[in-house]
């Protein structure tokens, strides 16, 4: 239990009104006090959650490019250096294979990794990928929660359908004969999109996930093309 | 904002702070119109907030090594990081009637003002809480709060502007951040 005067404290460090002595040894208290360090979390989210009240607006569009070149990303560097070479296409193409490769080698073992750690022990991750040419820079990620049977998918550079049809996202279970829908996807006018799932039925393995293009509203089974696919 | 969403935040800057900038874009992406409307909102200048969140976010690129999920959610770590990039903005140019406009100028919170910056759907979720818990305070607890987040106010300049003895701003912030907190609790 954390007592009044103590939680007042609390409160001070949080809306950074203590003096750097007495924040210095609050921090020392809350880092060897669970309690304490859980009940000062609440109060910092519940005080940045103000930030919300703030309305949403879009940045402008380069400012981006403008954060990417002042943090001398390594990945931005080597971007801005090939794209003034008459050979840039074709050194690009054969770097981005690279990259794809280490990548999606760096993300298995990722995976491989988290999945030994007990906090994330019952989480899935899977990137998806483009499996026709027409959507080659459309990508997603899958975060899926085998025991709540529930997930997150996040795409991007995936372009709007055509009207009357939506993307819908699937799971493909080994012990079920068809594919198991997780709902239809909308994506934004930037071409992205976060969307929290439940499959229609619950789902035993996740073997794969896969995004298909059906009619308007969805379909019960795949019908129409399947453009990404990863597990 | 729920367990899952919360882990995905983490891994995202778990593979931030290995130096992905894919993943650093994908954090910029969804976390960028909130932050930079807060950012407009504490400044009142689209050049300025530019800069406020231009250097938030080359904090987050550099130190997001230091992000503790036991400390904070990955939200209300971005939030305080952009906040406090704003306050110390908002101090260097501080005036007297800065800080009067500051007060009595400030604007109606809960608007989108671009509807393609349409939150996160949890973030939305959120902020919804957000309203109806600020709605439960009294008028004075919710002026007190909101100028002490968003406007960078120490508490002294909050008391000198409203007129009102120091105990007592304190006392209203703290009942507000409190309930905050309840709402909030295991949340965000």
């Amino acid at each position: 239990m954390i007592d009044e005067a103590k939680q007042a404290v609390a409160i001070d460090y949080v809306l950074g009104e203590l003096s750097s002595t007495e924040a210095a040894a609050f921090e020392r208290e809350l880092a060897t006090n669970q309690e304490l360090r859980k009940f000062t979390k609440e109060l910092r989210d519940g005080f940045a959650s103000l930030a919300l009240a703030a309305g949403a607006v879009r940045p402008p569009p380069d400012l981006f490019s403008r954060i990417l070149a002042k943090t001398n990303s390594p990945k931005r560097s080597k971007i801005i250096l090939v794209s003034f070479l008459p050979w840039a296409i074709a050194a690009c193409l054969a770097i981005g294979l690279l990259i794809l490769r280490a990548e999606n080698s760096r993300i298995k073992t990722e995976v491989a990794d988290l999945s030994r750690r007990d906090v994330l022990a019952h989480l899935q991750i899977a990137s998806l990928q483009a499996q026709v040419n027409a959507y080659s820079k459309a990508s997603a990620i899958v975060v899926w929660n085998a025991q709540r049977q529930t997930g997150l998918v996040r795409f991007q550079e995936l372009p709007a359908t055509e009207p009357g049809h939506d993307y819908q996202l699937w799971i493909i279970d080994p012990s079920e004969k068809a594919p198991i829908s997780a709902g239809i996807v909308s994506v934004d006018s930037g071409n992205a999109a976060t969307v929290e799932f439940r499959p229609a039925h619950p789902v035993t393995a996740a073997a794969k996930f896969a995004v298909s293009i059906e009619k308007a509203g969805g379909s019960t089974a795949p019908q129409g093309q399947i453009i990404l696919v990863g597990q | 904002m729920d367990e899952v969403e919360e882990q995905y935040n983490v891994e995202l800057i778990r593979r931030v702070a290995q130096g992905d900038a894919a993943a650093f874009a994908t954090l910029y992406d969804r976390f960028s119109p909130i932050l930079y409307g807060m950012a407009l909102r504490m400044m009142n200048d689209a050049g300025e907030a530019e800069d406020v969140l231009q250097d938030g976010f080359i904090y987050i690129w550099r130190r997001a090594s230091a992000f503790d999920p036991s400390r904070s959610s990955l939200f209300a770590w971005l939030a305080m990081i952009v906040r406090n990039k704003a306050i110390d903005k908002l101090r260097v140019r501080q005036r007297g009637e800065r800080l009067h406009e500051r007060v009595s100028n400030f604007p109606e919170l809960f608007s989108d003002r671009d509807e393609r910056s349409a939150l996160e759907p949890l973030l939305r979720e959120s902020r919804a809480r957000l309203q109806s818990a600020l709605s439960e305070v009294s008028a004075e607890q919710r002026q007190v709060l909101e100028l002490s987040f968003l406007s960078g106010l120490t508490h002294e300049q909050i008391a000198a502007q409203l007129g009102a003895p120091l105990g007592t701003i304190k006392a209203r912030i703290r009942r507000g951040l409190l309930r905050l907190r309840q709402v909030f609790q295991g949340d965000i």
